[in-house]
């Protein structure tokens, strides 16, 4: 159980680590999914403990996981995806605008201009 | 309580399905309907406003699913005072941007659905929905700032929507462990369960922990001290009429959520920190505003010392200084949507936004000048406009005398920053051509609303309160104070006397661009190291609770 949550409190940690020091508006976003699909990870994991039988009600059922995380989840996922979606598309943009996908160098042009 | 239900619901609802239909149908004549919208909402608000008077809070749960679990609203004089900014500031824009933006259906359907959400978020009482309204309000207000698709602006949206997403995030991992220890997301359950005895008892730490997450994300979207750098990027490149309903209404999202969130967590020993929090970020609103150049940049650092000014006043933890918050609240949107409207009239008319190159507004547009005058002296708190009033409350409610005479810094610096933007009206006007009158109608508006407010205000406060019950005698006192200073000279000396200090400042320190302005002013973080300051911020967090 602990092992679980270690691997993905991990993951969070790699991810945001590729953030701090990537400079690519993709490698970015990239690592802006991963940590977001940790956190859900960690979510349902966390709430998978309550029980150990699928929440679907029938007449067997005793201890069932708890549903509710799941449901708030797949909000979650498509939050996720639409925010990855828009972010993508404004950075096709930006290098039809600019020719480069770097942070540092459109920095720079902000400045000049 | 079932029409309670109902409208409410139409309020979200109303605005989102028309949008949608008038992106669907894409008919000129169609679009007329947003009118209709605003209309039905602004009834159902001011219907919201009557019951609420009479009924106190009102709390209902979706779809009849047990508290624990369901959806839960609650309006309270906090949410109804968001809903009423929400309908002013969305007619003013509607007006504003009328002829140029009647036949785009695009530009209109995410307008009016972006009302929809942000009367939504005003609304819920329950954690993880509040996350799922502010996600889509940073989305659709991502697009918004990027609508002219030049370079700059798509940087910024980008940047914008990035850097949000990013603090919630860590909003949402305050969420998973919040829903582990409590085993609910409603608010009202978890500030239950965090009074009640078992808890006492518990463990501690990971309930702080969602705390921190949740005061950190919150400190994001309401642009504070290490992480603002957002705010000036987007507010800048957004057209004027988006500037004023970002920094008018949206920024204060955040500061809607830390309300909220410190109202539930109480955690005693973090408003020492709130304090300090909400002066650092005045005071390096205010540097960044003196060394700006562009009109709008310095419209837009300015948000964010007074969104400073507000902390300040929420860290006092009596119930003046929440009242200081709230009405500053209020005031600051109705002068600052004032002063980004016109500085986009000024920005259209002369193609330029160097605030040097912009000369004799005041001999061109008198009228807009008046208007304008009216923001400023109002953001400056001057005896007899709207500021005065807030920014009154907030100095009663200044603990000791250090915390005043940090007020007082901050209040000249604003003076400061407001002297180099007046220049604009000085000299001899370049051109001289006619100002739009659609534009022009909602600047007066605006201004009518300023001055309105101010006649009003301090008699509407106690019955605003008593929606949420509270009869405080110390806000009793501190009205009946601010009441008789009002047409006090001595407060017209006082804030001479600080004109007259911050004139000098000028003179000496600001007035030539040295190096050091110069560094300030091209000073940017870049997108890896404004993560690396949010992260930052987080373990500072950590450690102080």
């Amino acid at each position: 159980m602990i092992f679980d949550i270690i691997l993905a409190l991990a993951i969070i940690g790699v991810a945001i680590y590729g953030i701090c020091v990537s400079d690519n508006i993709i490698k970015s976003i990239i690592c802006f999914n991963i940590v977001q699909a940790a956190i859900i990870l960690l979510f349902i994991l966390l709430a998978g403990y309550s029980g150990s039988e699928i929440p679907i009600i029938t007449e067997t059922v005793t201890n069932m996981v708890d549903p509710l995380p799941q449901a708030l989840m797949i909000t979650a996922i498509v939050i996720s995806a639409s925010i990855t979606a828009l972010a993508l598309m404004f950075s096709v943009k930006i290098f039809h605008y600019y020719g480069t996908l770097s942070w540092t160098e459109l920095g720079e042009k902000d400045v000049s201009k | 309580m079932k029409n309670i239900i109902l409208v409410s619901q139409l309020l979200i609802f109303i605005p989102i399905v028309i949008s949608v239909f008038i992106y669907i149908l894409n008919k000129k004549a169609f679009n007329y309907s947003v009118y209709l919208i605003q209309t039905l909402v602004t009834a159902g608000v001011v219907w919201l406003w009557v019951t609420c008077l009479k009924e106190g809070i009102v709390r209902f749960t979706l779809g009849g699913w047990a508290q624990r679990i369901g959806i839960e609203f609650k309006i309270d004089n906090l949410s109804l005072m968001f809903m009423t900014m929400a309908v002013i500031i969305w007619w003013i824009v509607i007006i504003y941007a009328w002829h140029q933006k009647k036949s785009d259906f695009k530009f209109l359907f995410f307008l009016m659905f972006l009302e929809g959400c942000f009367l939504g978020f005003v609304q819920v009482n329950d954690f993880f929905t509040l996350f799922v309204l502010i996600e889509i309000v940073t989305i659709i207000s991502a697009i918004l700032i990027l609508y002219k698709k030049d370079g700059i602006s798509l940087k910024a949206g980008l940047y914008y929507l990035l850097f949000n997403s990013f603090g919630m995030m860590i909003y949402l991992f305050g969420v998973a462990l919040l829903y582990l220890k409590a085993g609910t997301l409603n608010m009202s359950l978890v500030k239950v369960f965090l009074t009640s005895q078992d808890f006492m008892t518990a463990n501690y730490s990971i309930i702080q922990v969602s705390f921190a997450c949740f005061f950190v994300s919150m400190c994001v979207k309401a642009a504070l001290f290490p992480v603002y750098d957002w705010l000036p990027r987007a507010h800048t490149a957004a057209p004027s009429h988006i500037s004023a309903l970002l920094s008018g209404l949206l920024v204060k999202s955040g500061v809607y959520g830390l309300i909220r969130i410190m109202e539930i967590y109480q955690v005693d020993n973090m408003y020492q920190m709130m304090f300090y929090l909400g002066f650092f970020t005045a005071i390096s609103g205010i540097f960044f505003a003196i060394s700006q150049k562009d009109i709008k940049g310095i419209l837009a650092f300015h948000t964010i010392s007074q969104i400073g000014l507000i902390i300040m006043s929420l860290a006092s933890q009596s119930d003046i200084g929440t009242m200081g918050a709230y009405m500053h609240i209020f005031n600051h949107f109705l002068f600052k949507s004032l002063l980004f409207l016109g500085a986009g009239i000024i920005i259209n008319e002369y193609g330029v936004r160097r605030v040097s190159e912009i000369k004799g507004i005041g001999r061109a547009h008198p009228l807009l000048t008046a208007c304008m005058l009216v923001g400023i002296l109002s953001i400056t708190g001057a005896p007899l406009f709207v500021g005065f009033l807030s920014k009154n409350m907030i100095k009663l409610s200044m603990t000791s005398e250090l915390h005043l005479n940090l007020y007082r810094v901050v209040s000249i610096g604003t003076m400061i920053s407001f002297i180099k933007f007046s220049k604009i009206f000085f000299g001899e006007p370049s051109k001289n051509r006619k100002i739009n009158k659609g534009q022009l109608t909602g600047v007066v508006l605006m201004t009518g609303l300023c001055i309105l407010t101010f006649i009003v205000q301090l008699d509407i406060l106690p019955s605003f309160l008593s929606i949420n019950g509270i009869h405080s005698d110390s806000i009793n006192e501190s009205i009946y104070y601010i009441k008789k200073v009002t047409y006090d000279n001595q407060y017209v000396l006082e804030y001479l006397s600080y004109m007259a200090v911050a004139w000098v400042i000028f003179k000496l320190l600001v007035r030539s661009d040295s190096k050091f302005w110069h560094g300030i002013r091209h000073f940017r973080m870049k997108f890896q190291d404004a993560i690396v300051s949010l992260l930052f911020f987080l373990v500072l967090v950590l450690n102080y609770i």
